[in-house]
């Protein structure tokens, strides 16, 4: 399981035949603090890495020895994107952080190279707030 | 809009399905533990073509009278699939058993040895789906990180922190110790060597160097 990883390393991983997980993407970032808590509170436990589902990334589970199924009454629309949602980048500079989406820009945007994109505001944990193309974010998932 | 799910508690609903139609072996609310099996299929390790017209030398029109099998008809090694009787007799026995699939033309098809192939929980759970014919959808409460990419087959093993790179080789360092081991990186890398040792090993580079002029000097 890696935060980050070199182009010329996942060449080298994907040739070692190892299963692995990818959790921040390319490049040099910090993975976020709630992945290391819940990683730490993993840490020396049996765990299991198991392929991804139709439509989700691979994922690392650790199974706990209760039987009620907390989800079933919480759940919620998880493919929509709604203002108040936590979110990770993984477009550089800030690949890895962690923010708070505070707007949805309604109108597409138009960047330098001429290319049109769906922006959204987030808010950094130290309070920057940047304007990022919704192809760059990952919603988080409780 | 691409999520990734990052909990302490959440239930998991994992889908286990078979490549090709099988048995499913359990059914909904069993409770099952790592490696149960959940589904399995049978299939022919191989199947065989025996030309009966000219293997046995008989006419065309008289092969159904030689073969002692029917269609669909099972059989166990040994058994005499076609045989012709007579001073110079011939026979056609089965090595190993199965089943006839067809008999046309005057061939027979044959399917030999059975192939099982499983497919088991990766977690203890709870069978909360079936999907027929095909597997189960296991569910199960835990702590839960997702990627957002990765490759291979389901793992499980004691989660450790180390910080392991490549090689030049492209083998992974330490890999001895975290064997049957899940290993986090914060970030994974090739150690192999820098450009400028690469430069300093490499023939070439001492070869532009060398200046034969300068050394006389």
């Amino acid at each position: 399981m890696v935060g980050t990883l070199e182009p010329d390393a996942f060449q080298a991983l994907n040739e070692s035949g190892l299963p692995w997980i990818l959790l921040s993407g390319f490049g040099v970032a910090e993975t976020d603090q709630d992945t290391l808590d819940i990683l730490m509170s993993m840490s020396g436990k049996q765990v299991h890495l198991l392929r991804g589902m139709e439509g989700q990334g691979a994922l690392l589970f650790c199974p706990s020895n209760e039987t009620d199924s907390p989800s079933l009454f919480t759940a919620q629309a998880e493919n929509t994107l709604n203002l108040g949602d936590r979110v990770k980048l993984f477009g550089q500079p800030h690949l890895g952080r962690v923010g708070e989406v505070v707007d949805i820009c309604e109108q597409d945007e138009t960047s330098s190279s001429g290319i049109q994109y769906r922006a959204v505001v987030v808010k950094l944990a130290d309070e920057v707030s940047v304007k990022v193309p919704v192809e760059n974010l990952v919603k988080l998932l409780d | 809009m691409r999520t990734q799910r990052i909990s302490k508690r959440h239930q998991i609903l994992y889908p286990l399905s078979l490549n090709k139609p099988g048995k499913v072996l359990v059914r909904t609310g069993d409770v099952v533990n790592q490696g149960d099996v959940i589904a399995e299929t049978h299939l022919p390790e191989r199947f065989l073509v025996y030309d009966i017209v000219n293997q046995l030398k008989v006419k065309p029109e008289e092969v159904e009278k030689y073969i002692y099998r029917l269609n669909a008809e099972s059989f166990i090694a040994g058994d005499v699939i076609a045989q012709k009787p007579g001073l110079f007799s011939r026979l056609f026995r089965a090595k190993q058993d199965g089943k006839v699939v067809s008999i046309r033309d005057g061939k027979v098809v044959l399917a030999l040895g059975e192939a099982v192939e499983s497919l088991t929980a990766p977690f203890s759970g709870v069978v909360s789906e079936l999907i027929a014919g095909r597997g189960a959808v296991i569910a199960a409460v835990g702590a839960i990180v997702e990627g957002l990419a990765g490759e291979g087959e389901n793992a499980c093993g004691e989660l450790v922190h180390s910080n392991p790179g490549f090689d030049r080789n492209k083998r992974l360092e330490d890999a001895e110790n975290l064997a049957e081991k899940i290993c986090i990186a914060k970030r994974l890398v090739m150690r192999g060597w820098s450009g400028s040792w690469r430069r300093l090993a490499s023939a070439d580079w001492w070869l532009a160097r060398w200046n034969p002029t300068r050394s006389k000097l």
